[in-house]
């Protein structure tokens, strides 16, 4: 197991006034080519959760394993944080220097690289998110919203992760951003087989990008498992302030109709393809 | 400018200086009436003039070329820009940005504490925009513990305070997550009914444009297409090569018909889809 969190809790500012417990008793196993994403309300502890996994937070009680080992000491946080990229929400407001290539050789000057192995790393960083290499000595601030952000991701990227948490990663962009910095994210997931934590308040991309999926309520996990498996108590999840998938939803109020459709769809060509079925069939 | 209409524009164009490219005309010859007590949604991709049109509205930003009136005030007159701001308010994406009191209601007491009102008048104002919101229980909470669809209802209240004829919300449910985005909707579409106020919703989600009464779509400065969203969400590959998708519900719509199923193009919603299937 990759990445393995025993019974972990988390509590802010404890022991004053404002002590506010933000993770609960969470058990969570991440194996090796994971897609998972964790979904939940504003506030029910998902950024806590994500910044465990890569170190930023130590757990008040419980464990956080990588590789089966127990996260102990500085070397143990260093190389958790080498082997766990994270990207925060709207990451291109990180970004700093005065050109595309300073700002993503950032980490891996800091890792001691030499020269040549830098400037592969970037150019393969900038190349994996769907830059232009010519981008390279402009100033980042020079580049569109989508593009900075790409950088961005760029820097975590020429770290070499194995495991690359995104938070919010479209937020703010329009949807043919949104898609493309997803297919991106699928692509390094299939082809070179990172594993993927994902927070997102968009249902639909979660539903139809991710394998596994995590909810969170006031900090504690209320459901885990595939798509299909957590879309299908839309009155729970509305509860938890979330909601179904448009075609979900939609396949789910035909069957209340009476026909006979599957309602684990979440893509519209699946619902198409459903809805010309049951059409056939009447 | 005849009394039904609120907004009016005319050959608005805005030109800034970009760092490598030299000057960039944001927005060309801008043409455009909103009346009053219309839903008018503004769609567009990134970098497509959608937020630099919306600073216009209420003289945040003022034309390089052409005019723009609000209630017959023309923005270009520094002397109007008070008036302006009163009956166009406008809402941003960050619900953190706009807050700046200890607690809600000295929150929403900002705008008409520097209209210089009556104390007694302030608090009718202050209770009457919590009311509306939905926001009278937390009046007295402090707006950092509350969640992002509270405290951006907590910013609507405080521009609605200011009673504002017209509110421009820009991407105002951006950081949210689903419960959030339902509450501000709802509350913008209440707003809208009830009240009769004037709403330009500047968003990405195009979901959230399907109970509008008007779409504009922005492209490189310019108004690529405009009509209802029954009218626009059919054009599915038009709005794809713009950069947009139609919502999901348009976009199966669109393909059963396609496929050869009988269907109107102007089905927008899970409900109407279901009811077309099922009788």
């Amino acid at each position: 197991m990759l990445l393995t969190m025993e019974n972990v809790s988390y509590t802010y500012m404890p022991g004053t006034p404002f002590e506010v417990k933000a993770l609960q008793n969470i058990n969570l196993t991440i194996p090796k080519g994971e897609y998972l994403a964790i979904i939940g309300q504003t506030g029910s502890g998902k950024s806590t959760l994500v910044q465990h996994l890569n170190g930023l937070l130590k757990p008040t009680s419980g464990k956080i394993l990588l590789d089966g080992k127990d996260v102990k000491n500085k070397a143990d946080l260093l190389a958790l944080r080498r082997r766990v990229g994270l990207l925060f929400q709207f990451p291109e407001q990180q970004l700093f220097e005065e050109t595309v290539f300073a700002d993503v050789a950032f980490g891996p000057k800091n890792m001691g690289l030499n020269e040549a192995e830098i400037k592969d790393r970037v150019e393969k960083a900038l190349i994996a998110v769907g830059l232009s290499l010519d981008v390279q000595n402009r100033s980042p601030f020079s580049l569109s919203g989508g593009q900075m952000r790409r950088v961005a991701m760029a820097g975590v990227l020429a770290m070499q992760p194995e495991v690359l948490i995104l938070d919010e990663p479209a937020a703010g962009l329009d949807p043919r951003g949104k898609e493309e910095i997803f297919d991106q994210i699928d692509k390094l997931h299939q082809e070179n087989g990172l594993t993927v934590v994902l927070v997102s308040h968009s249902m639909e991309d979660v539903a139809s990008r991710a394998k596994h999926l995590l909810v969170l309520a006031d900090g504690q996990i209320k459901l885990q498992g595939t798509p299909a498996e957590v879309f299908t108590d839309a009155a729970m999840l509305e509860n938890l302030g979330l909601a179904l998938p448009q075609m979900t939803l939609l396949m789910q109020r035909l069957r209340q109709a009476g026909q006979d459709v599957p309602t684990d769809i979440f893509s519209v060509a699946a619902a198409r393809d459903a809805i010309l079925r049951m059409l056939e069939v009447q | 400018m005849s009394p039904i209409e609120i907004i009016k524009v005319v050959g608005l164009g805005y030109k800034y200086q970009k760092e490598d490219e030299g000057e960039f005309w944001a927005l060309r010859d801008i043409n455009l009436s909103i009346k009053r007590g219309e839903f008018v949604a503004v769609l567009g991709p990134n970098g497509s003039g959608k937020s630099t049109l919306a600073k216009h509205f209420n003289a945040l930003l003022l034309p390089t070329c052409g005019e723009l009136y609000v209630n017959g005030l023309n923005t270009n007159d520094a002397a109007n820009h008070w008036l302006i701001r009163q009956s166009a308010g406008m809402v941003f994406q960050n619900p953190d940005n706009q807050i700046v009191a200890t607690t809600v209601e000295e929150d929403v007491a900002f705008g008409p504490e520097n209209l210089g009102l009556p104390a007694a008048e302030i608090r009718q104002r202050v209770d009457e925009a919590l009311e509306i919101v939905g926001m009278s229980a937390y009046k007295k909470h402090a707006p950092h513990l509350l969640s992002g669809g509270q405290k951006q209802r907590v910013a609507i209240a405080g521009v609605l305070a200011m009673r504002p004829q017209c509110l421009i919300l820009d991407e105002p449910t951006a950081m949210l997550d689903p419960r959030g985005r339902r509450e501000v909707l709802e509350t913008v579409a209440r707003l809208n009914k009830e009240e009769n106020i004037t709403v330009i919703l500047i968003t990405h989600f195009m979901e959230e444009a399907v109970a509008a009464d008007r779409i504009i779509v922005l492209e490189n400065g310019i108004i690529a297409l405009t009509g209802t969203p029954q009218e626009i969400f059919p054009k599915v590959k038009e709005l794809q090569s713009l950069g947009l998708t139609a919502p999901p519900v348009a976009q199966l719509v669109s393909e059963l018909r396609l496929a050869g199923v009988d269907l109107p193009p102007s089905i927008l919603t899970v409900d109407e889809l279901v009811g077309q299937l099922c009788c």
